[in-house]
């Protein structure tokens, strides 16, 4: 056969790296002069091509341009093409592991992001815990079984948390209210730190954590997973069971359904247990894809049920109690090791429902209506009823939270500005939520709307990405009071709140493997119903809380530096923020004491002040001899209360961890195995607010000054056992290796109690079918 | 090729809208709710003092909010050298009729409770508090117990008012034997479910 004398069909697709078709990409072959352009449903298809191998390349306004060597002497020859997008959309799924130049250009803010694979390492665990490792998070706990996470000393109404591209609802009214996450559920989690208002809404003040899925199949396939958790602290069993698949018979329909199960008794300090910390939880999930040409919807549902249990050397029914407990520094009691849940406990179910819309025009335009439910009920059990009544026979608070959130979006088609790249996306969103309280008075009832519209845009121009955003937000809201928390009817109270959201952004690539990206934000937020109107006794700190129904709102001015350096051996992002927030809502002591029924305790009000949060964060990464991988992070934060000069209550110790992480060579049916060292560093808070008592003495304002340092350590052992075309993942880790006694700054507990002690984890991961 | 393409649309904002708009016809007030908010608290604690020698009753009144707060104490006028019937009274009267909180610890759980009444101030060496009533194992519950007045001058001070519940960590009934009324609370073992003062004077 002559050379070039054979005509050769070249057929195939091209996509988004979401697995999304691409319609008008432009389809060129260079030496051969010939091209065509990919049609509604991403197709494309060249005949009559004469060569023997040719260079094709694959080009759309807004993505990374593709090339491709075929050789047409092979038949039959079809190309699945993917193109990256230019520019990881503001809030949107974040562009693919590989790229280094998508890593250095991911946002104009500190992001970072737990894969798949890094959580299942950490799989089982809380989603704080799961987050710790992260640089610029903290966890701020309230005993084992509860914990949020903390962005840059800022926490609660002051992170957003999304799950499942829904801001989860929850009722947070206080640090001893987790957010209600399975930590099987989630396939990859970002952490935006730093105000975030633009895309987020009201709240996004101190940061974002995205809780996403993965991605649902859309090719005929059927696969899953299989994981079994074991923790050897407080005997904890955790698994979760997860089916994907793609019928043939209907292309384009994808489906997961996926559930989880952790149960753990009382978990140990180096020395005692802590009594009536177990806990039980269930989750189920079900998620449901449908795409055709360019129509996606998804619907989702998950329900999530807790119960805990609360520490029962945790509950305080006055101040003195609180204070007799801290001189005897550990538990009045020997607890019993047991995974029996009695009094004080929290029951929460939780349950989510999500759909979502997106349609894209053949341009590449992309509307997107999503609207999501949400269900939370609370009950909390006190630790004791009057008169000896049975505490688990009625809780102390029942509440039913209700959300309804509706969002919509549109994502402008590329188009041109000054000759460059620019990507416009704008929509609104509204959320109606409601609170009905049926047993005691934590908080009131309310009613609150909140509607909000927003717009943002990138433009790119070479090695330099400019992003450019604004937002409005108005919260009306009707809350139904006691009178000055005293008896008698309850009042009708209407507030309303508007305000605006923006940020400035810009990503320098000024060297092939670096980029430095700046960023200035703003964000606000509403008073929550917690600080305008509590009114009664906080157990947990034996603190008489009162709320401030004439709160204004607070807000963030946030400036964000992040220097970022990618290479094949090494990884670099170092982020310095300064992040000042006016009307900084927080707890003031005051000079008073409340006389109550059960005695007499020291008063709080809710307060303003204006705070600034300043720090460093970021971490570094470098493999060596292709085998070994040292790691370092480290997070450090200032925060100081402005109009007090003092520093601000509640602010993460300085801490740093190291890791090295060497790859082990195959060993019979033990492949890709990997032996992992780390250590933990945490400095002693030095900075922390104090008063000065009634005998003149300068004391801590939380009653005692902040725990000593501690170093951790950490051993991790990671391998896949292969039988045949089947393997097993196996990840084998001892936390606090050395069984350190220690208590953290940020934990709730400390007064009374230790951390928990060492943990030896074993976790297995089968996977099913093609997953 | 656009009609085509709002129509579905349209409809699923019109379906989620009308969603948003039917929950927010609703009402989440608090009086249209049975109960809204309903507590579970001690709202009165009345002692009722009659002498020993004279026939006439009188009581005193603590009131409480439902958040636990002191509202009022009324002050127990006492003559000196008199001896007095003492018995105390908890209430909840949030609930219509007010529910009996005595009658409570006395049928269900006299083990598991113990009041102690100590004089403070410039009563403290003038009272003498005795002859508390029993629980089943023969230890001091205090419902009922006799308040004498020594002679003397007028003085003025309070009366502590503590009861103390032993709860599901306590040793029964050794713990509740030794207590006594300067021990601290320690949780899940014994709290403090009344603690305050009345004014006292004597006259």
């Amino acid at each position: 056969m002559a050379l070039g004398s054979h005509a050769q069909t070249l057929q195939g697709t091209v996509a988004d790296e979401h697995g999304e078709r691409l319609a008008g990409v432009q389809v060129y072959l260079p030496a051969l002069g010939r091209g065509t352009v990919a049609d509604a449903e991403g197709r494309f298809r060249l005949t009559d091509l004469r060569a023997d191998t040719a260079t094709v390349v694959f080009s759309l306004l807004g993505f990374h341009r593709a090339t491709r060597l075929v050789d047409l002497r092979q038949a039959p020859l079809r190309l699945e093409v993917v193109l990256q997008e230019k520019v990881a959309r503001l809030e949107g799924v974040v562009v693919s592991e590989d790229a280094q130049r998508a890593q250095l250009v991911r946002a104009a803010q500190s992001v970072t992001v737990l894969t798949a694979a890094e959580l299942d390492a950490v799989r089982g665990q809380t989603l704080g815990e799961m987050l710790e490792t992260l640089p610029g998070v903290t966890t701020l706990s309230t005993g084992p079984t509860i914990d949020k996470p903390v962005i840059r000393g800022l926490h609660s109404e002051r992170v957003v948390v999304l799950n499942r591209g829904i801001r989860q609802e929850g009722q947070q009214w206080g640090a001893e209210h987790a957010p209600e996450i399975d930590p099987f559920s989630p396939a990859r989690i970002e952490v935006v730190r730093g105000a975030a208002g633009v895309a987020y809404g009201l709240g996004a003040i101190g940061g974002v954590v995205r809780l996403e899925p993965a991605p649902l199949p859309t090719t005929p396939s059927f696969g899953g997973r299989l994981t079994l958790n074991g923790f050897s602290n407080s005997q904890q069993g955790a698994g979760s069971v997860e089916v994907a698949g793609s019928p043939a018979a209907v292309p384009g329909l994808g489906v997961r359904v996926q559930a989880s199960l952790r149960r753990a008794g009382a978990a140990q300090t180096p020395d005692y247990v802590l009594g009536n910390t177990g806990f039980h939880e269930r989750t189920v999930a079900a998620h449901l894809g449908y795409q055709r040409g360019g129509w996606r919807f998804a619907a989702q549902a998950s329900h999530f049920a807790t119960d805990l249990g609360i520490y029962r050397g945790s509950h305080f029914n006055t101040f003195a109690a609180l204070d007799a407990v801290i001189a005897a520094g550990r538990p009045p009691v020997d607890y019993a090791f047991s995974y029996e849940i009695g009094a004080p406990k929290q029951t929460i179910r939780h349950t989510l429902v999500a759909l979502s819309g997106q349609y894209r025009l053949p341009k590449g335009t992309r509307l997107e209506v999503q609207y999501g439910g949400q269900r939370n009920a609370r009950q909390e059990f006190d630790a004791d009823r009057i008169g000896g009544r049975d505490p688990l026979a009625r809780p102390a608070f029942d509440l039913i939270l209700t959300t309804h959130t509706l969002d919509a979006k549109v994502q402008l088609q590329p188009f041109h500005l000054f000759g460059e790249d620019a990507f416009v996306v704008f929509g609104g969103s509204g959320m109606n939520q409601g609170n009905t309280s049926t047993i005691g008075y934590l908080i009131p009832n309310f009613r609150a709307l909140t509607g909000g519209a927003f717009a943002y845009g990138t433009w790119i121009r070479g090695r330099l990405t400019v992003e450019v955003g604004a937002r409005g937000d108005y919260r009306w809201m009707r809350a139904f009071p006691r009178a000055e928390g005293n008896r008698g009817d309850f009042e009708r109270q209407v507030r309303q709140w508007g305000g605006g959201s923006g940020v400035v952004g810009a990503i320098w690539r000024f060297a092939p493997a670096w980029s430095l990206a700046g960023n200035v934000a703003t964000a606000w937020r509403p008073p929550s119903v917690n600080e305008l109107y509590s009114f009664g006794v906080h157990h947990g700190t034996a603190q008489f809380e009162i709320g401030t129904p004439g709160l204004r709102t607070e807000r963030s001015l946030g400036l964000d530096l992040t220097l970022r350096h990618q290479s094949r051996r090494a990884a670099l992002e170092l982020s310095a923020f300064r992040n000042r927030l006016a009307d900084y809502i927080y707890l003031r002591p005051d000079d008073e004491t409340v006389v109550t029924i059960r005695g007499v305790f020291p008063q709080y009000t809710q307060a303003q002040t204006d705070a600034v949060l300043l720090g460093v964060d970021g971490f570094a990464a470098y493999t060596l001899f292709r085998t070994l991988t040292l790691r370092a992070s480290a997070s450090l934060v200032r925060g100081t209360d402005q109009r007090a000069d003092q520093p601000l209550l509640a602010i993460p110790a300085d801490r740093a961890t190291l890791s090295a992480s060497l790859q082990l060579p195959d060993l019979g049916p033990l492949v890709a195995s990997e032996v992992e060292v780390g250590a933990t560093f945490v400095r002693r808070q030095t900075r922390y607010p104090t008063r000065v008592d009634d005998t003149g003495h300068t004391v801590p304002l939380d009653y005692v000054a902040p725990p000593p340092g501690y170093r951790l350590l950490r051993l991790a052992l990671n391998t896949d056992l292969a039988v045949g075309r089947q393997r097993l993942r196996v990840a084998f880790s001892i936390d606090n290796l050395l069984d350190t006694r220690y208590r953290d700054y940020l934990s709730r507990y400390r007064f009374f109690a230790h951390d928990t002690g060492r943990n030896i984890a074993l976790r297995l991961m089968l996977p099913l079918g093609d997953g | 090729m656009y009609q085509n393409f709002f129509s579905p649309l349209k409809n699923l904002t019109l379906v989620a809208l009308l969603a948003v708009t039917l929950v927010a016809c609703d009402s989440n007030d608090p009086d249209d709710d049975d109960g809204g908010g309903e507590v579970e608290v001690i709202t009165l604690v009345q002692l009722t003092l009659t002498s020993k020698t004279g026939g006439i009753s009188t009581t005193y009144d603590a009131t409480f909010n439902e958040a636990g707060v002191l509202q009022n104490t009324e002050t127990i006028n006492l003559a000196a050298g008199t001896t007095y019937d003492v018995a105390i009274d908890l209430q909840n009267t949030t609930e219509n009729p007010p529910e009996s909180i005595t009658a409570e610890i006395r049928d269900d759980e006299p083990d598991a409770h113990r009041f102690f009444y100590t004089a403070e101030g410039g009563v403290a060496g003038r009272i003498t508090i005795s002859n508390l009533d029993t629980d089943g194992n023969g230890d001091p519950l205090g419902l009922s117990f006799d308040l004498a007045v020594s002679s003397g001058g007028a003085a003025t001070g309070n009366l502590r008012v503590k009861l103390r519940h032993y709860e599901e960590d306590a040793n029964l009934p050794a713990d509740k034997r030794t207590d006594t009324a300067t021990a601290p609370e320690v949780p899940g073992v014994v709290e403090n479910d009344v603690n305050f003062t009345f004014p006292v004077s004597i006259q």
